[in-house]
This record gives C-alpha cells, structure tokens and sequence, in this order.
C-alpha cells in the first residue's frame, strides 16, 4: 500500500478525536439572570449618577463665575 | 516510537489546517450584552463624556474661541442631556420589565428637547459635544427610539 495513504488511514481517528474534542468546546455561555443583570444596571447607573451630579455642579459653577 | 511521534506532529497539522479553514465560524458567540446593560453602559459612557465636553466648553470659552452666549446654549444643551441621563437612570433600576423601561426611555429622550435644541448649537460647541450627542443617540436608539 503507498505509504501516504497508511498514514492518512492512521491519522483519521486521531483527527476524529480531535474534532470531537473541539466540539465539545462549543459551550453555550448560561444567560444572565434577571437578577445578575439588575446587579450590573444598578452598579452601573450608580456610576453614572455620581458622574451626571459632578456635570451639573461643573455647570452650575461656571454659571455662578460667569451670570 | 519515531513512527507515533510523526503521526501526532502530522495530526496536529491535519488539526492545524481545520481550524484555520473556517471552523471558528461554527462556534457559537456567547450570550448577547442584555439590552438593559448596553443602554446603562451608555448613559454611564455619556456621563463621563459630558464631563469632558463641559471642560472643554468652559475653557475654549475662556481662550476666546467660544462667546459666552454660544456657551449658554451649549451648558444648556449638556445639562438637559444630564438631567435626563440621570432619568434614564432611576427607570433603569425600576422593576419595570424591559418592554415598559424601553418606552419610558423613548419618551424620556423626545422630550428632553435635545433633538431641538442640537440645531441652534453653534459650530465649535458641536464639534465638542459631538461624543456625548453621539451617546445620547446611542441610548435613544437602544430603547428603541428615534434618531437625533
């Protein structure tokens, strides 16, 4: 038999294997929850909060400087 | 032992070339960003922005390159945009379903007046607040509202 064609005939389950393996690796990621997902909008607009107040100070002191 | 050595190289190869003939495309992405998180992620983002612009509005005011009236319209501009960021906030945090905080959202942002009041914004506070216009169009469209 041409030697070539030993080799492909011995690498198909090592290939097969493989692909198994990748396959496998296509994990669904689990959807967040609704709770995980109000945990990360309350962080989140808590930031932004802080930051929107900071803006308006910024604002309303210029506005004083300068009437 | 030689023999078993070349079979895995050559089974790694074979691997190898499977992988870079596409079968990254078969694996699925991961879950999608909930839309209530991308939209807090932009008003966070916009919050931040508007800090900048402000800065930037103050000082080219100060440098002669914006007139104090052109600063009032554009201060005004901002903290329409930041009161109602801060409204889009707590309907955020609402136990509202998403449904009824995306309509609220909507609202919110058509009668902020931003969309009026960005046409009488003159040329230099526009390049300015482009960022933070570009957010709030980000926002209103991701509670599925209209374009700025």
């Amino acid at each position: 038999m041409n030697p070539w064609v030993s080799i492909v005939l011995a690498l198909v389950p090592e290939v097969r294997a493989v692909v198994a393996a990748i396959a496998a690796l296509r994990k669904q990621y689990p959807a967040m929850t609704p709770a995980e997902i109000q945990a990360i909008v309350v962080d989140v607009t808590g930031q932004a909060d802080t930051a929107f107040d900071a803006v308006l100070a910024k604002i309303e002191a210029d506005k004083q400087a300068h009437p | 032992m030689h023999r078993k050595h070349l079979k895995t190289t050559a089974a790694s190869a074979v691997v190898l070339a499977i992988l870079l003939a596409g079968c990254a495309h078969k694996i699925p992405n991961p879950a999608p960003t909930p839309p209530q998180v991308k939209v807090s992620n932009a008003v966070n983002a916009l919050a931040a922005s508007l800090d900048a612009a402000i800065t930037g509005l103050i000082s080219a005011r100060d440098n002669g390159k914006l007139s104090q009236e052109d600063l009032r319209v554009a201060r005004d501009l901002a903290t329409a945009m930041a009161t109602t960021g801060k409204q889009i906030d707590a309907e955020l945090r609402s136990a509202d379903p998403w449904a009824d905080q995306k309509l609220k959202i909507a609202r919110l942002v058509v009668d902020s007046g931003v969309a009026t009041a960005v046409k009488k914004l003159p040329p230099t506070a526009a390049t300015i607040l482009a960022a933070s216009l570009a957010l709030f169009n980000e926002i209103s469209l991701g509670a599925g509202g209209p374009a700025l």
